[in-house]
């Protein structure tokens, strides 16, 4: 065989054997590759489902089953692991039949400068080219959102591509769970996990609280959460957007409710600097302001809500915090300004 | 465009792919001055007008070099040259640093200056690119080279992209006749460029970009942490910045190879070294040669006298770290080098353990304390290095000096596996060989196996946000 001929050889070798592991390892660790999975809490009951607009953050925070049942209506979501009004947008037109849209934000996934890592396998390249130009977008930016769409076609052929973070995150657990069997702390450098449906409480991982953590445990994290942001952060952009125009398409069809969940302080203190907080309500009054018939619950404001002890990481809730922000919101929805 | 980006993947598959179609040596030539002006004003657009301008002056001077005889006008040439080569390089990288150290002294004078400042942006490369440029007009000076008359291929020597922003800086004597030639790749030395690429993009994707948030974050504020975190930070800081640099040479060097260029190795395993003097003869060997070359052996190297040599080894050491940047930070990293440099030769001179040496024991015992005594002074020249102000590496090595134990202790698995994996690398990879480019004569199936898992380690470990390399600030 001559050099050419062996050097494509090895090459295809090489490939096929990359690609072969890369599978396998997606596999082993359980990695997310599948872009949006589809839940409904609740039975089909005749009545007009709602859709959820909310990533894991949402999901973590709310019992949706017991609001289903409060609602006496079914609710239809997809889990988006890091998802945003941006990639929510996608899935909003599939329950043309709501007449109720919940959508769920936070400082995190509201957050410009973190992008969904799965963007471009839910939102087509041409939009996302519309919007980068409509929001005069810098060419760093240009270049991180665009390069997401190579990425995502190689990831046909290596599933673990740009996912290092998760990889590692859930070697270390593998790691940790064979050395101390009962261990549950790094569900967040995996990738947060998204739950819906029942028997999220029961998960070890949400019983934990960011108050029983040591310094060294918080340090880890938010290095972790550092690296996902890239840029400054910044509220306005193809999120706000996308928001925007969330607003308007429920606004002609029904009800909106919008509720804003708190992050940790632990958080709060190392990413919402006094200018990012400022942006952050200047782009919710703003969204206010173009849909004035939708309705706002600010959980982020619920004295005692946004404390260490109801996290069970940087900025999901652990079951004590989504025992206070459930029980807020169907008290919110028992109160007859907000009977449909 | 940074080696480890899709845009770079993409840019060098079109060059190489255009190369293979193209027949005719000139227009292959045009086009590899056409794409590496393109890739650096990828970066910045005037700056290309910049690396013209001098490229253009060192091609004149080194014409008039080849004309004039007279010893005089020759002379006054260089110094055209490197006046203008340095004097781009004083502009752009140190004006700041002149002129804040200017006002900063004559506000101690009494004087009251406002704090002087430009708003200047710092080209790319500048460093590499102009003094690989003056090595072509001091070698011609010397008679060592052929005054090249051929203006494209001048200035692609200057501006070749694998190596324009961040060396290594090759020597005009080795690089440019190579652009004189009808250069091809061969088989064995496109996969040969290719392994080296691949091991530099692991060093880079894998273990540098890996850690540096977990050494940024304890060099933000070491007066947060706990002596044996800070120690973690600078042990981590030494294995970042050797995987970058390191990765970043071996990729530059695998792109060129890719194409039929041969540059010099940048790194050869420098934390193995037994004595500082190693240590500069396999770290950044491009610069620390140029340094001796061009800087050290001028003044007088070591042929004037033992007080002279030491005093110039200061120098030498002092301008290199003023060379890294524009900071008192790097002139005392510089100097701690220069220190240890002259330390080590008088330590030779003396020879106080003599015969010691020859019992087996004994030199194992002493290359060990003598390698751990080598990494302590890199390990507190990285402090220095790496903080921004001389406060903050002062408290840094106080901190670790005094074992201060207040302060969270923050235990990172990543910088400790990427230290086992660097640690495991130096101890088992030879010194002084390239793997690569003997590996391409291996049997199919272990070249196969082997890049296989190559990347496969990109592709689950390496970080994908194409950071940008640590040396392109210099």
């Amino acid at each position: 065989m001559n050099r050419s001929r062996q050097l494509a050889l090895v090459l295809i070798v090489a490939t096929l054997i990359a690609a072969m592991g890369s599978h396998w390892v997606a596999s082993w660790l359980k990695v997310k590759t599948t872009a949006a999975q589809a839940f409904t809490v609740g039975k089909q009951n005749g009545n007009p489902p709602a859709f959820l607009a909310a990533s894991s953050v949402g999901g973590y925070a709310i019992s949706w089953e017991l609001i289903s049942t409060q609602l006496d209506m079914q609710i239809k979501v997809w889990g988006i692991a890091g998802g945003s009004p941006y990639e929510f947008e996608q899935f909003q037109k599939r329950v043309p039949e709501a007449r109720t849209t919940f959508i769920v934000v936070s400082t995190y996934d509201l957050d410009e400068a973190l992008i969904c890592d799965f963007r471009a396998a839910i939102v087509p390249i041409g939009q996302t080219i519309e919007t980068l130009r409509t929001i005069h977008s810098d060419r760093d930016y240009w270049k991180r959102t665009l390069k997401q769409y190579p990425m995502t076609w190689l990831r046909t052929l290596f599933p673990t591509l740009g996912r290092s973070r998760g990889i590692m995150g859930r070697l270390r657990e593998n790691v940790v769970n064979l050395i101390k069997p009962s261990s549950h702390t790094s569900e967040t450098l995996a990738g947060p996990t998204i739950k819906f449906g029942k028997g999220a409480a029961d998960d070890e991982y949400m019983r934990q609280k960011v108050s029983d953590w040591s310094k060294s445990q918080i340090a880890g994290k938010l290095v972790a959460t550092r690296v996902d942001f890239q840029g400054a952060h910044s509220f306005n952009g193809p999120k706000r957007l996308a928001f925007e125009r969330m607003l308007q398409y429920t606004d002609k069809r029904g009800r909106t409710i919008v509720i804003v969940l708190p992050v940790s302080p632990a958080y709060s203190k190392e990413f919402m600097h006094p200018e990012a907080v400022q942006e952050f309500e200047y782009a919710l009054t703003r969204l206010q302001q173009g849909a004035p018939r939708a309705e706002w619950l600010r959980l982020d404001q619920l004295p005692g809500l946004a404390s260490d002890e109801n996290f069970c990481d940087l900025v999901h809730m652990n079951i004590f915090g989504k025992q206070i922000a459930t029980e807020a919101l169907q008290t919110w929805l028992k109160q007859p300004a907000h009977q449909p | 465009m940074i080696f480890t980006s899709f845009e770079f993947v993409l840019f060098f598959a079109v060059v190489v792919g255009v190369r293979s179609c193209l027949r005719n040596f000139n227009v292959d030539k045009w086009f590899l001055l056409v794409a590496s002006y393109v890739f650096y004003m990828s970066w910045s657009i005037p700056c290309g007008f910049l690396i013209l301008g001098t490229s253009l002056t060192d091609y004149f001077v080194g014409v008039g070099l080849g004309r004039i005889e007279n010893e005089r006008k020759r002379k006054l040439l260089l110094v055209v040259s490197i006046v203008a080569n340095l004097g781009v390089l004083a502009f752009f990288k140190y004006s700041n640093f002149f002129l804040a150290n200017a006002s900063a002294s004559l506000n101690v004078l009494g004087f009251e200056v406002p704090r002087w400042h430009f708003d200047i942006l710092l080209p790319a490369g500048i460093s590499f690119f102009t003094f690989q440029s003056m090595t072509y007009t001091i070698e011609t000076y010397r008679r060592n080279l052929k005054p090249c008359h051929n203006l494209r291929d001048f200035l692609l020597f200057v501006a070749f992209f694998p190596q324009l922003l961040a060396g290594p800086i090759n020597r005009a004597v080795n690089l440019l006749p190579q652009f004189a030639q009808r250069v091809r790749a061969t088989i064995l030395e496109f996969e040969s460029g290719l392994a080296q690429f691949a091991m530099g993009a692991i060093k880079k994707m894998v273990i540098s970009d890996q850690i540096s948030p977990h050494v940024d974050m304890i060099f933000a504020a070491p007066g947060n942490y706990d002596a044996v975190t800070l120690l973690e930070g600078v042990l981590g800081y030494a294995v970042q910045i050797y995987c970058d640099f390191s990765g970043y040479s071996d990729m530059a060097i695998g792109c060129a190879r890719m194409m039929g260029f041969h540059f010099m190795e940048n790194f050869q395993m420098p934390y193995s070294s037994l004595n500082i003097t190693e240590f500069w003869r396999r770290w950044h060997i491009s610069l620390s040669s140029w340094f001796r070359d061009y800087l050290y052996i001028p003044l007088g190297g070591s042929r004037k006298g033992t007080g002279r040599t030491y005093i110039n080894l200061l120098a030498t050491m002092l301008l290199c770290g003023l060379w890294h940047g524009a900071s008192w930070n790097f002139v005392f990293w510089g100097g701690l080098h220069g220190t240890g440099l002259a330390i080590h030769r008088a330590w030779k001179q003396w020879d106080p353990l003599g015969t010691f040496k020859e019992h087996r024991f004994f030199q194992l015992a002493w290359n060990i304390f003598a390698r751990l005594l080598t990494l302590s002074l890199v390990l507190v020249g990285w402090i220095f290095f790496r903080e921004h102000s001389w406060t903050a590496a002062w408290q840094y090595l106080s901190r670790i000096a005094t074992w201060s134990h207040d302060g969270t202790r923050f235990a990172s698995p990543y910088i400790l596996a990427a230290l086992a994996a660097v640690i495991l690398i130096h101890l088992m990879v030879p010194k002084d060989s390239n793997w690569s480019i003997n590996f391409p004569k291996r049997p199919v199936f272990v070249r196969g196996l082997a890049y296989g898992a190559l990347l496969f380690l990109i592709i689950c470990f390496g970080a994908t946000d194409a950071t940008p390399f640590i040396y392109f600030q210099f």
